[in-house]
């Protein structure tokens, strides 16, 4: 209906659709991904513990944690700093998480984990400042449960003990807090705890924590912060359900928007059309980048954060309209293609054309020298190399001149750039509109040097398009007023011509009679001149039909002498032939051909002086064959020869000769539709007619035409 | 003999005034009609021979009163024209004219073209061709008798014009060089200015079997290659 839409109306179709278009993506990977992240939740457990379990308050709860302080070993339950433990307030700790893990925690069956941290302290400082973490590792399976004795820990003391096939040594005394027996082959924690002696700058704590593994959620929600994976799975579903909610919402605008879409789209292309394809492909790369490989941070996952599925979907529906509505113009709107480009000028132009990109380059040089100096100088100085204050001072100063006049030569660069494609367009019109193609006008950009004569190029074409087809009407216009002149003129003639023919035959009283013969003569004259008009009309208004076929031009003039034997016979001229015996072969209408010379023939009968001699020759000459018809006059030739083939001049001014006058303007006009050349040349009384042909040569005749 | 009756078609009533005048002096009877419709009413009325024919009329023109006649008549149509392109003249023989005279003409030829079509209309009925003789047109060569008649009357030729004629009728459109025909007839290679010889021949030929030998139907020149009789 009505194609001008409001301009905010197509922007906000247009966001609509790429709303739609991301939150699609967004539903679609979200819940793969959540797929993913669902599975691994479910193979590795709630209680999983690749991670950071220490933090995990309800684990920490049943966790012994021990800690040692050199030698002397400090045990409890603890925060992330722990608690300092001595002597019996140790002892109870440590029976109190043994106890506790025994009632809660470790059932039979369960799996045993165990991990050593060493931590380094600052005296007198809670923070952690470094810290060592051995991978949690296997210690064994409880073999009873609710039962007196635990595997793993003594009844009494709390010691640890270790199952038997393991290489672990570890042996802590409750009641005394040191530990017995430590296998510095495993336990390299413990031989970085050694390292830390007591006392002295810096406290060591070497923390040993036990876990059950795969044990599910032990406690109060409150107190029980999520694991990483649970984290990520539980965003993955907030995404997906945001996206869904969003893709409904956005889908619905979108089909109420459904026609300025289009125009949406078309307008998006064009100006998406303008950035280079190489960062259209950064962009994508960046976005699969982001997509799929996660932020260091994150414990989990291999894939990006969810929040970015959807302004990643919007990006990727951008680069796709892009390429749908541009095609592969995208790839000509390319670094590299334009550097192609570059290439193929350079190599294939015009050698003006590589000259001046010659110029180009070497503003290219330019600013890479200054660019790169400039740079060298200032890393140079910034590096410390250059000592003393006003070296350093000088060299500031010319590091950054070099830049600013790196930067000032690209400026340049891209304004001669600018200005030699305008050139280099500007004369492939000028090639266009002199080869007489078809010319595209020019459009250049505002604020070009050049839009002035691109605008005066395109009123030049318009004006010579605009002076073929007035000639062009010109030339139907005459044609058709030949055709109806010449009906119009044929048919009283053919009244005339008969009245006339009955005239003569009564038998008139002398004087009529002799009137009547003279009536009878001139109507057949102008006949022949009506026809001589029409024939010759059609041939200068290029309507003529030329049926082109090779023939023999010596037998052709052979052939038109027989011809008008009896006519050269009742003259008093003598007819003097030099032309070859063997064939001479072109190109024309014989037809017309025979026209062409009857009329130069005719031409020297009516012209030339009693009792002479006219001569034809043909001549051979550079791959030309020329036929010459020489004649001598009967009256003084006084007349310029491009004159004598005008239209209705002769040689005679009063115009008593028989003829119409157009005899040698029908010859050129054949001749030049033949594809031939006609030139008169006058020497005193010497009239000679030239008709030129091209000779084709033996082997350019097609086999059937031989015959 | 009854005369034959001539119907003259033409908007230009001097041109129609001129053609009855010689036409009844050679001995036709003649019906005048000044455009397309009035010359169709003739036509139902009387018994025509032949039509005469303008082809730019008012009312109706030449090419759709051809059409109109040959639904149901087929005596001779002669179109005459003031158009004398090529294309015209196709396109009136194709639609049924029969010949084709360009204006503007001389009466005589217009003459000899009524006989030839009036001849060929009454005398021959149907073409009984065989193998002994060639039809091409008006022209008939039997190649027996060496005789060649035009619209059904013997042509007188010399022996060397029956030998050209009867070469160039065996093959009609095949185009023969000047060298060939001298072979042929005089039976020896080509003399000095055999060229004119033979074009002689050629031209007095014509002026036996063409109406009007100026403009040949029949023995063609083909200039610069040869000379050939046209296939009809």
């Amino acid at each position: 209906m009505d194609t001008k839409l409001k301009k905010s109306k197509i922007i906000r179709a247009f966001i609509y659709r790429m709303l739609t278009a991301g939150a699609l993506f967004s539903v679609i990977f979200s819940a793969i991904v959540g797929k993913d992240a669902l599975l691994n939740l479910q193979r590795e457990g709630l209680g999983t513990l690749t991670g950071d379990i220490y933090y995990l308050t309800e684990f920490r709860e049943y966790i012994a944690t021990l800690y040692m302080q050199g030698m002397i070993g400090y045990a409890g339950l603890g925060d992330n700093n722990g608690y300092p433990l001595t002597g019996s307030s140790a002892s109870a700790l440590s029976q109190k998480a043994v106890a506790d893990f025994r009632a809660g925690v470790a059932a039979a069956g369960d799996e045993l984990i165990y991990r050593i941290d060493v931590n380094t302290f600052p005296k007198n400082s809670t923070a952690i400042q470094d810290g060592k973490t051995t991978a949690w590792e296997n210690l064994g399976i409880v073999k009873e449960s609710g039962n007196v004795t635990y595997p793993l820990f003594s009844q009494y003391d709390g010691h640890l003990l270790l199952p038997d096939d393991t290489a672990l040594c570890c042996y802590w005394n409750g009641y005394d807090g040191t530990l017995t027996s430590l296998s510095p082959k495993h336990f390299e924690a413990f031989s970085a705890a050694q390292l830390y002696k007591p006392n002295e700058t810096n406290a060591s704590r070497v923390r040993l924590l036990l876990a059950v593994k795969n044990k599910e959620h032990y406690s109060s929600e409150k107190l029980a912060p999520m694991s990483a994976v649970a984290k990520s799975y539980q965003r993955i579903l907030w995404v997906l359900l945001a996206s869904c909610v969003l893709l409904v919402v956005a889908s619905v605008f979108s089909l109420l928007s459904r026609r300025a879409a289009v125009q949406a789209r078309t307008e998006f292309a064009a100006h998406s059309i303008k950035p280079w394809l190489e960062a259209k492909l950064l962009l994508l790369a960046l976005i699969l980048f982001s997509l799929f490989v996660s932020p260091a941070s994150e414990g989990f996952a291999l894939y990006g954060s969810p929040w970015l599925y959807l302004p990643a979907g919007c990006l990727l529906y951008l680069l796709y309209t892009d390429l749908r509505s541009n095609k592969t113009a995208v790839l000509a709107h390319s670094l590299t293609y334009r550097f192609i480009c570059f290439i193929r000028t350079y190599v294939s132009g015009f050698p003006w054309q590589r000259k001046a990109l010659n110029v180009c380059i070497a503003t290219m040089f330019g600013i890479l020298t200054t660019l790169g100096g400039g740079l060298w100088v200032l890393y140079v100085n910034f590096k410390g190399n250059i000592t003393g204050y006003y070296t350093s001072m000088t060299f500031s100063i010319l590091g950054t001149l070099l830049i600013a006049a790196g930067l000032l030569l690209i400026l340049a660069h891209i304004r001669l750039r600018r200005f030699l494609r305008d050139v280099f367009t500007l004369t492939r019109g000028l090639d266009e509109l002199q080869a007489g193609e078809t010319y595209t006008p020019l459009a250049f950009p505002k604020g070009s040097l050049l839009s002035q004569s691109a605008t005066v190029l395109n009123a030049l074409d318009n004006g010579i398009e605009a002076a073929v087809e007035q000639r062009n009407r010109s030339n139907r216009m005459r044609v058709e007023l030949i055709t109806n002149v010449s009906h119009d003129l044929k048919t009283p003639l053919t009244s005339i011509i008969n009245y006339a023919d009955l005239l003569c035959e009564e038998n008139l009283p002398a004087p009529a009679s002799e009137y009547a013969s003279a009536l009878q003569l001139k109507a057949y004259r102008l006949k022949g001149m009506v026809q001589d008009v029409f024939e010759l009309s059609k041939a200068t208004s290029g309507n003529l039909t030329v049926e082109k076929q090779f023939l023999d031009l010596a037998k052709l003039l052979r052939q038109t002498l027989a011809d008008m034997e009896e006519r050269i016979a009742q003259s008093t001229l003598t007819f003097k032939l030099n032309i070859a015996s063997e064939p001479v072969m072109i190109e024309a209408d014989g037809e017309k051909l025979y026209r062409i010379f009857q009329n130069l023939i005719v031409n020297a009968l009516q012209y030339s002086l009693e009792n002479s001699r006219v001569h034809i020759q043909l001549g051979i000459e550079e791959g030309y064959a020329y036929t010459k018809v020489k004649n001598t006059s009967r009256q003084e030739l006084d007349f310029d020869p491009a004159e004598i083939v005008e239209r209705f001049v002769r040689a005679d001014a009063s115009r008593t000769t028989e003829g119409s006058g157009l005899g040698l303007s029908i010859v050129q006009s054949f001749t030049e539709a033949c594809g031939g050349s006609f030139t008169i040349d006058i020497d005193a009384d010497m009239f000679t007619a030239c008709v030129c042909f091209p000779i084709v040569k033996e082997g350019e005749i097609p086999y059937d035409e031989k015959s | 003999m009854e005369k034959e009756c001539i119907l003259v078609v033409d908007d230009d009533k001097d041109i129609v005034t001129t053609l009855k005048i010689q036409l009844e002096k050679e001995g036709f009877q003649v019906l005048c009609a000044y455009n397309g419709m009035e010359a169709l009413t003739l036509l139902e009325q009387t018994e025509v021979h032949l039509i005469l024919l303008d082809i730019m009329m008012p009312r109706m023109d030449g090419f759709s009163a051809i059409m109109k006649i040959r639904e149901r008549q087929n005596i001779p149509i002669l179109v005459m024209s003031a158009k004398s392109e090529e294309s015209d003249k196709i396109l009136g023989l194709s639609i049924g004219a029969d010949d084709y005279i360009t204006k503007p003409f001389h009466y005589k030829e217009v003459v000899a073209r009524i006989r030839s079509q009036l001849r060929r209309y009454m005398k021959l009925g149907g073409i009984h061709s065989s193998s002994d003789e060639i039809r091409i047109g008006r022209l008939c060569f039997n190649f027996i008798a060496h005789t060649l008649t035009a619209d059904g009357e013997p042509v007188k030729l010399t022996s060397i014009e029956t030998k050209i004629l009867e070469l160039l009728m065996r093959h009609p459109g095949r185009i023969f060089s000047t060298e060939e025909i001298y072979a042929n007839v005089w039976d020896e290679p080509i003399a000095y200015n055999g060229e004119n010889t033979v074009m002689v021949h050629i031209r007095r030929i014509r002026e036996k079997i063409e109406i009007n030998p100026g403009e040949p139907e029949y023995l063609k020149v083909v200039w610069g290659i040869g000379y050939k009789i046209e296939k009809k």
